[in-house]
């Protein structure tokens, strides 16, 4: 247990709406190895990214109701006051989000943006300058002095998000939590940026939550791979384990989803369906009204995580 | 309509605000069978009668009953609000097609119009255009729509833009339709939402507005019972007959506020993205 | 930015043109001889071809217009036909006074009206939001003429601790400038609410907390100044719309300002006053709609790219 760094244990999010409680996130636990790449996959909307969200304790509307424990380096995050949750934001966990233009504050120039993180360790303006232009070197941005001084609509998304890279790398976090980082990019920056993400995560020993929907992505740089499915984590393992052996019939219709460009069969598989919105929980499996083995326990009990190999778990009655 | 009655039971301000709007309107219908006397009957009472409960409002300084005056002081402030719409709809709305439905110079020219009136005060531009057509409460009326289209022709131009490009509006191009048929026919009906809610958001404004200039002198004359011009009185008197002053005012902010309710709870039900100023 | 802040100029420079032609245009649009509505019937008919002349009404409209504006460039507005003195002199003593009361006004609406803003959006779904919102919806319909009515009659008349009217010491300045802002409070509050939830929903304030700043810092340097953005536009904005106010309350108070010039000349067709002021308002208002563009445009380098970036 030495070498985990975050433990997510039953974690449960329900966001308070005008009918009751909406269930974004139910019962989902794994954890995350030091220097290591955990994805989680599912379709938008699936709680991937509250999961995300609730980690950092970053929420809007301050409507939600959280069940379960994080523990980040053995301390519970959902126990600890805002004050220290402060100090572990950025400094031990970073977060990069979707959009990089909407994250940038647009009247700021960019790199006093990066500076600003600096500062928050001591360092001065002159050094904390020294430290931007040495980390837009890092994450490959061209021409760093004058970078700097670009104000976030001046550059492109794939510079904002290396930007975003290096302001979230700027202060030595051991995880980095990336949301989608990739999903408004153009498909041969993503390439660069992710490459770029994960090369610096390699260099500071960074282990990384990595958020998407995009499988290409997830074979390339992930260790291990979690699928989610309307707020519960389905299916989690080793990349390959999962790639050549989904068990779960939702993994399974994800996967075979994909267009496999070798076999041109010419036509793109599709789930039927659509992801339930859950507003009461039911002891029911959530996946059963798309599911083509569904029978009568599926529709009336939840089913429990259960390990099929010891490091492969997943949560079906017919498995 | 089942969606209106579903959501006044549902949004707080559409309901009360719609009771209020109903209230005014009935004393307004009946204010012949409300007022025990009608608004220019003088003496009824000694002048400066205080309130009492022959006489709720009091009485003025030509001891005529102030409950009837401001009773009858409701027709106007509607007549008002009403006549004000239209004008202003009419204006608006066809301006705001043309603009956007031809657009070109057509629209810089009068897009820059519009802009010039919406930016001014409506207060002080209806000031200069009373000068022009000389006193009296239509020339009031008259004025504050001349100033106010602008708001309705900025949202109506903009509608149009969207809606010229859609399917069915190309469809009925393709069938050699006019451009007026076009706009009248199938651009038209989709903005008539959008125009209730601007009417109904820019009703408030126009009553505060014209009572504003009847407050001043420029509009409404004695003996009109017109709520402005009752306030406006009540100043000589303020000292010794200060119902004079409370009662027309109550009145008149129980209107606005009931229009400002009614408005804003039609907006959220019908259009909620449009911004009002 | 620079392209941006010219072509605005030009379009206020074009826009006070149209303006002027309008205001000139007054007289001639009226029905009737324009000496006939200036003068008596008594008045013979040589003084008023005297005042024709004097007045240039014996010229074409166009060259009336290059001398009208010539006579402008060099402060002179003409003669107030009633009391026959410069208009200029009568504005030189009025626009101040006007001046005084909108800007007091308009600073006691921001300093009360902006943190009031804050806490309701900060403390969004609390007592307090709720009361002030509601508080705040009543007062936006609440007339600044009736407010000043009800003012005058509890501080004045009742409790006699504050003069009636005029405008001669500090204490004149409470009720004119309490009953003006009333309502600006309201809506201000409302506005700034607005705003400031607007902007604690932006993305950039996640990422704010996400790099490890404090709550406090995240509000003052994130939220506080993209807020503040707004509250200057809003400051511009709200002044020609604060004087259309004054008019009403100088009139009110009998203040000697520049409203109630206005209205005093409507009222006895006293046509040079009218034009000085309603030419004077307009340019006011242009000249702050103007301010209010650029000072976006520095502020909100977005806006200034978008918009320098059209033509």
């Amino acid at each position: 247990m030495e070498d985990t760094i975050l433990r997510v244990e039953h974690l449960s999010v329900d966001y308070k709406i005008k009918a009751g409680y909406l269930s974004a996130v139910n019962d989902v636990s794994f954890s995350i190895d030091r220097g290591k790449v955990l994805a989680l996959v599912g379709e938008s909307g699936c709680g991937k990214s509250t999961v995300a969200h609730t980690i950092m304790r970053l929420s809007i509307d301050h409507n939600e109701r959280i069940g379960g424990n994080i523990f980040f380096e053995g301390q519970d995050l959902t126990k600890i006051s805002e004050a220290e949750m402060e100090k572990v934001r950025g400094k031990h966990i970073g977060m990069i989000f979707q959009n990089p233009l909407d994250s940038l504050n647009p009247v700021y120039r960019s790199g006093s943006q990066v500076a600003e993180a600096l500062r928050l360790d001591g360092l001065s303006k002159h050094e904390a300058r020294e430290r931007v232009i040495q980390l837009y070197r890092d994450v490959q941005i061209p021409n760093p002095e004058e970078r700097i001084e670009a104000f976030p609509h001046e550059l492109s998304g794939g510079m904002r998000q290396r930007v975003m890279i290096a302001m979230m790398l700027a202060r030595h976090p051991q995880l980095l939590i990336a949301d989608e980082p990739t999903t408004a990019l153009d498909v041969t920056v993503e390439a660069q940026v992710l490459n770029i993400m994960k090369e610096m995560c390699d260099k500071e020993g960074a282990s990384v939550l990595l958020i998407t929907h995009n499988f290409g992505i997830v074979a390339e740089i992930a260790d291990r791979i979690g699928i989610m499915y309307a707020g519960e984590l389905v299916e989690e393992g080793e990349v390959h384990e999962i790639f050549r052996n989904p068990v779960h019939p939702y993994s399974q219709a994800l996967l075979a989803a994909l267009p496999k460009i070798k076999k041109s069969e010419g036509t793109i598989q599709t789930i039927e369906g659509t992801v339930p919105r859950i507003l009461e929980k039911k002891p029911e499996c959530r996946f059963a009204n798309r599911c083509p083995y569904a029978d009568e326990t599926c529709r009336f009990s939840s089913p429990e995580a259960k390990f099929i190999a010891p490091d492969h778990m997943v949560r079906c009655h017919k498995r | 309509m089942k969606k209106f009655l579903y959501n006044l039971r549902h949004n707080r301000n559409l309901a009360i605000g719609t009771v209020m709007v109903l209230i005014v309107i009935l004393v307004a219908i009946f204010a012949d069978q409300i007022a025990p006397y009608a608004f220019d009957d003088s003496y009824v009472a000694p002048k400066f009668t205080k309130p009492c409960s022959d006489f709720p409002f009091g009485t003025d300084d030509f001891g005529r009953d102030m409950f009837s005056r401001v009773v009858y002081g409701s027709r106007i402030s509607l007549r008002v609000a009403l006549l004000a719409a239209i004008i202003e709809i009419c204006l608006g709305v066809s301006i705001g097609l043309l603009a956007g439905y031809y657009g070109g110079n057509l629209d810089r020219v009068l897009s820059f119009i519009g802009d010039l009136t919406w930016s001014m005060p409506p207060i002080i531009m209806s000031m200069a255009v009373i000068t022009v057509l000389g006193k009296g409460l239509t020339n009031v009326i008259i004025a504050i729509a001349v100033v106010s289209w602008a708001s309705y022709a900025r949202t109506v131009r903009a509608k149009t833009q969207s809606l010229k490009n859609m399917a069915f509006v190309e469809t009925g191009a393709a069938f050699n339709e006019t451009d007026f048929s076009l706009m009248v026919r199938y651009i038209l009906p989709n903005i008539v939402p959008t125009i209730i809610v601007l009417a109904s958001l820019s009703i408030p404004s126009t009553i505060m507005n014209t009572t504003a200039l009847s407050f001043l002198g420029l509009g409404s004359m004695p003996p009109s019972p017109d709520w402005g011009l009752l306030l406006s009185n009540s100043m000589s008197y303020i000292s010794i007959a200060p119902w004079l002053a409370i009662f027309p005012g109550v009145a008149l902010v129980f209107t606005v506020f009931a229009f400002n309710l009614f408005g804003e709870g039609l907006r959220d039900l019908l259009d909620p993205r449009l911004q009002s100023r | 930015m620079r392209d941006y802040v010219i072509k605005r100029i030009s379009q206020g420079i074009l826009l006070v043109i149209v303006v002027s032609i309008l205001v000139f245009a007054m007289l001639d649009l009226m029905p009737g001889d324009p000496i006939n509505i200036m003068t008596d019937r008594k008045v013979s008919e040589e003084v008023k071809e005297q005042l024709r002349i004097e007045y240039h009404l014996n010229l074409p409209l166009h060259q009336r217009y290059v001398i009208w504006v010539k006579d402008m460039l060099h402060g002179n507005f003409g003669k107030s036909i009633k009391s026959k003195l410069p208009v200029m002199d009568m504005m030189k003593a009025r626009l101040p006074v006007t001046l005084k009361l909108t800007l007091t006004a308009l600073l006691v609406e921001l300093v009360i009206a902006v943190p009031i803003g804050l806490l309701a959006a900060y403390k969004k779904d609390s007592i307090f939001d709720r009361i002030v919102m509601d508080v705040s919806l009543f007062f936006t319909a609440v007339p600044s003429y009736w407010i000043a009515v009800v003012f005058m009659l509890l501080f004045a008349v009742k409790l006699r601790v504050l003069p009636l009217s005029g405008f001669s010491t500090p204490l004149h300045y409470v009720l004119p400038v309490a009953s003006l802002v009333v309502s600006g409070i309201a809506s201000t509050i409302r506005m700034t609410k607005t705003e400031v939830l607007d902007v604690l929903r932006e993305k950039y304030v996640l990422t704010a907390y996400a790099k490890g700043l404090k709550k406090k810092s995240v509000l003052v340097k994130h939220v506080l100044r993209n807020a503040l953005i707004l509250v200057t536009i809003m400051f511009f904005m709200s002044v020609p719309w604060v004087i259309s106010g004054a008019v009403i309350i100088e009139n009110i108070f009998t203040i000697p300002g520049m409203g109630q010039m206005l209205t005093s000349g409507i009222l006895n067709q006293d046509f040079p006053i009218v034009q000085a002021c309603v030419f004077i308002l307009a340019i006011l208002t242009v000249v702050c709609n103007l301010i209010c563009d650029i000072i976006t445009a520095v502020l909100d380098p977005r806006i200034r790219i978008s918009l320098g970036g059209e033509n």
